[in-house]
């Protein structure tokens, strides 16, 4: 059954429990009227004898007390009571008694009244002789006389009898009342019922529904696809049942196919990210990580300016004479192994590799992230590069040594090219530093002036006077012969004075540092 | 109708002296108050007791059926002075109170009628069944029934109603 028909056969009850309680309203109505009419004739029964008896029991006295006057013979009375009105009153009273009387009581009442006018006829013929023809007179009070008693004897059974019937009038006027009241409160009470009840199911009905709606919603809403509406009944709720399920059914398969499209996704990103990791590890490869991201960001990197950089170059000694004795391939291999060591190193010291320039290593400090340690951070590199190429023995039982240079001074960097593009550095620095790689002894490093006072409170300096370049430039150039031995004091490792003046001179923490004990750190 | 009821009272009259015996008649006129009722009245004698219990109304019927209807002669006569000397033992005043305090208490059907003769008295009492009233003994006509008092009627020795007795 559809809501709109509940609602319909709803209202219908409501109305035809209405029209209940109405027609008990006039049905009550009716016996309350029927009996107060009863009792309205009863009462006004009783009040019609009760003054017939009085006004008859006053006409009765007055007429025996007039037969007790004694009058001249011949001489009537000089004047008389009057009774024509109260006979004439109690004959219509009597006369309204009847119209009033119940049938039962109606003959007795008739008989009353024809007794009457029988006796008022007397009483008049007695009023009129009297005074008059006294014989005539009394002849007639004689004759009134039983019919007074008839009357007499009549009026109090009658007059119970109509006490009577206002009793019962009463008692059923009561009882009428008592039974209506009664069905009235019955069919009340039962429409309440009736319509708490229908107000029940109805209800019921309703919250139930909407309450499965509600649950199948709010699952939906928890991306519980499975879940369904049970389609109970044929109605509103019904169709909407059968309409969420088939959205919910769209839905469970939308969301397989969305599922499946995501994890085709998933892979096709794993996929991506695996290219893009090694997209940028070439890229980091040949690239700084800062710079490779604003390449991949802005699709270029703009050349800039960096004021305080340290620059170093590595050069094997005898390079192109050990070429010549060994094969291309041995040559290159052993380039790998110093070139990785040199990587390894260079990484852990914070600095950036640039490129290799046949048996050159060319990398700086300070740059792409500017720090102030870099001079620092690149002699112990330089220091640590020089003990890797000096313990490494070949097959052959030799020993390669390398020179080192540094420089600090201020670089422009940037990156050149489209394609086999590299970051580069450029500058007056560069070319120092490469002229210190060049002036350094085997196994050495070789530092300028600059470097030199970035340094001397940390390592121990010695002075090589002046070198002529092959630019014809005279430079100040030092070697490094190792860390000072008052920073190199106790068996730390960092040192520990070593680590709190590079903490106070910098800001921040050493991490590094070559193994301590090394001939390279000391010695003289 | 007056005439033609005058005619009828004439008749009965007429006829009651043609044909009834009359005890006072057969035993001579006295000055005796007789008691005279209807002659279908179903008494013939009455104790003085019972005779006051009439006249006094606390005896209001003969039988069942038949009410006593009370003959009361009007004041200033000898007859109703003897009866009330002898029967009521009342003065006037008294008597008349003692019927109004009745009527008003309604202890009477019948209140007693007031009559202005002894001719009244006759005819009356020889029409109404159930009337009685007093009259001198010989004024008693024919066809009236004229009871015994205490076993005695009028004229007779020890007869208690006199009335010279006022």
């Amino acid at each position: 059954m559809t809501i709109r028909r509940r609602l319909i056969l709803a209202f219908a009850t409501i109305l035809a429990l209405f029209a209940a309680n109405q027609g008990l309203h006039d049905w009550s109505d009716r016996l309350r009227t029927q009996t107060m009419t009863a009792l309205d004739h009863a009462l006004r029964r009783q009040l019609l004898l009760a003054s017939v008896s009085r006004r008859f029991s006053d006409l009765h006295r007055q007429m025996s007390l007039l037969g007790q006057i004694e009058v001249e013979p011949g001489a009537p009375p000089a004047e008389k009571p009057p009774i024509d009105a109260d006979i004439q009153t109690i004959a219509a009273q009597l006369r309204n008694l009847e119209a009033l009387a119940e049938p039962p009581d109606r003959a007795a009442v008739s008989e009353l009244q024809q007794t009457y006018l029988q006796l008022a006829a007397a009483w008049r013929q007695f009023y009129d002789y009297f005074g008059v023809d006294q014989d005539f007179a009394v002849a007639f009070q004689v004759k009134a006389e039983p019919l007074a008693g008839r009357v007499i004897a009549v009026l109090p059974p009658l007059q119970q009898q109509q006490n009577q019937r206002v009793q019962e009038a009463q008692t059923e006027f009561a009882a009428i009342t008592r039974r209506t009241e009664s069905v009235g409160l019955a069919i009340f009470s039962a429409s309440m019922l009736t319509a708490a009840l229908v107000a029940f199911l109805l209800g019921r009905h309703l919250t139930g529904r909407l309450s499965e709606l509600k649950e199948g919603v709010t699952a939906i809403g928890t991306m519980n696809l499975d879940h369904r509406v049970p389609v109970n009944s044929k109605d509103e709720f019904g169709t909407v049942a059968a309409a969420f399920n088939t959205m919910a059914e769209s839905l469970s398969v939308a969301r397989e196919g969305l599922r499946s499209a995501n994890e085709e996704m998933a892979a096709r990103n794993v996929e991506i990210e695996r290219q893009r990791q090694i997209s940028e590890s070439l890229l980091l490869n040949i690239l700084p990580q800062q710079v490779a991201t604003e390449l991949a960001e802005r699709g270029a990197f703009a050349p800039r300016y960096f004021e305080d950089v340290t620059i170093l170059f590595t050069d094997f000694v005898g390079f192109s004479l050990a070429t010549e004795k060994l094969a291309a391939d041995e040559v290159v291999g052993i380039l790998h192994g110093y070139f990785s060591a040199f990587d390894e190193i260079a990484m852990r010291y914070g600095l950036e590799k640039m490129k290799t320039i046949g048996d050159s290593y060319f990398c700086a400090g300070g740059l792409p992230v500017r720090t102030p340690s870099h001079p620092v951070d690149a002699t112990l590199a330089a220091l640590e590069m020089v003990r890797a190429v000096d313990q490494c023995v070949h097959p052959d039982g030799t020993r390669w040594a390398v020179r080192i240079g540094l420089h600090t001074g201020p670089v422009v960097a940037g990156v050149v090219g489209t394609k086999k593009f590299a970051f580069d550095v450029w500058g007056d620095t560069v070319n120092l530093a490469s002229r210190m790689e060049t002036a350094a002894q085997p196994n050495r490093v070789n530092v300028s002036f600059a470097v030199r006072q970035r340094i001397k409170d940390f390592f121990a300096l010695e002075s090589r006077g002046r070198i002529r370049t092959k630019e014809q430039r005279e430079l100040e150039m030092y070697d490094v012969v190792a860390v000072l031995p008052s920073l190199m004091a106790g068996d730390q490792q960092p040192p520990a004075a070593f680590a709190e003046r590079y903490r106070t001179y910098f800001g921040k923490e050493l991490t590094v540092f070559p193994a301590v004990g090394d001939a390279l750190f000391d010695r003289k | 109708m007056k005439a033609v009821a005058r005619c009828i009272l004439l008749l009965a009259l007429t006829t009651a002296l043609l044909f009834a015996t009359s005890p006072m008649a057969a035993q001579g006129k006295t000055n005796d108050l007789a008691i005279v009722v209807h002659p279908e009245t179903p008494v013939t004698k009455l104790t003085f007791s019972e005779l006051r219990q009439v006249f006094l109304g606390e005896r209001q019927y003969w039988t069942k059926d038949v009410p006593i209807v009370l003959l009361v002669r009007a004041p200033t006569s000898a007859e109703r002075d003897a009866v009330l000397n002898v029967i009521y033992q009342m003065k006037e005043p008294q008597f008349k109170q003692y019927w109004i305090a009745k009527i008003f208490r309604a202890e009477l059907s019948s209140p007693p009628k007031i009559v202005y003769s002894n001719d009244s008295a006759n005819q009356l009492v020889s029409t109404i069944v159930g009337s009685i009233a007093f009259m001198a003994a010989s004024d008693v006509k024919p066809g009236l029934k004229v009871l015994r008092v205490d076993d005695r009627l009028p004229g007779e020795a020890g007869y208690r109603l006199h009335l010279t007795t006022k």
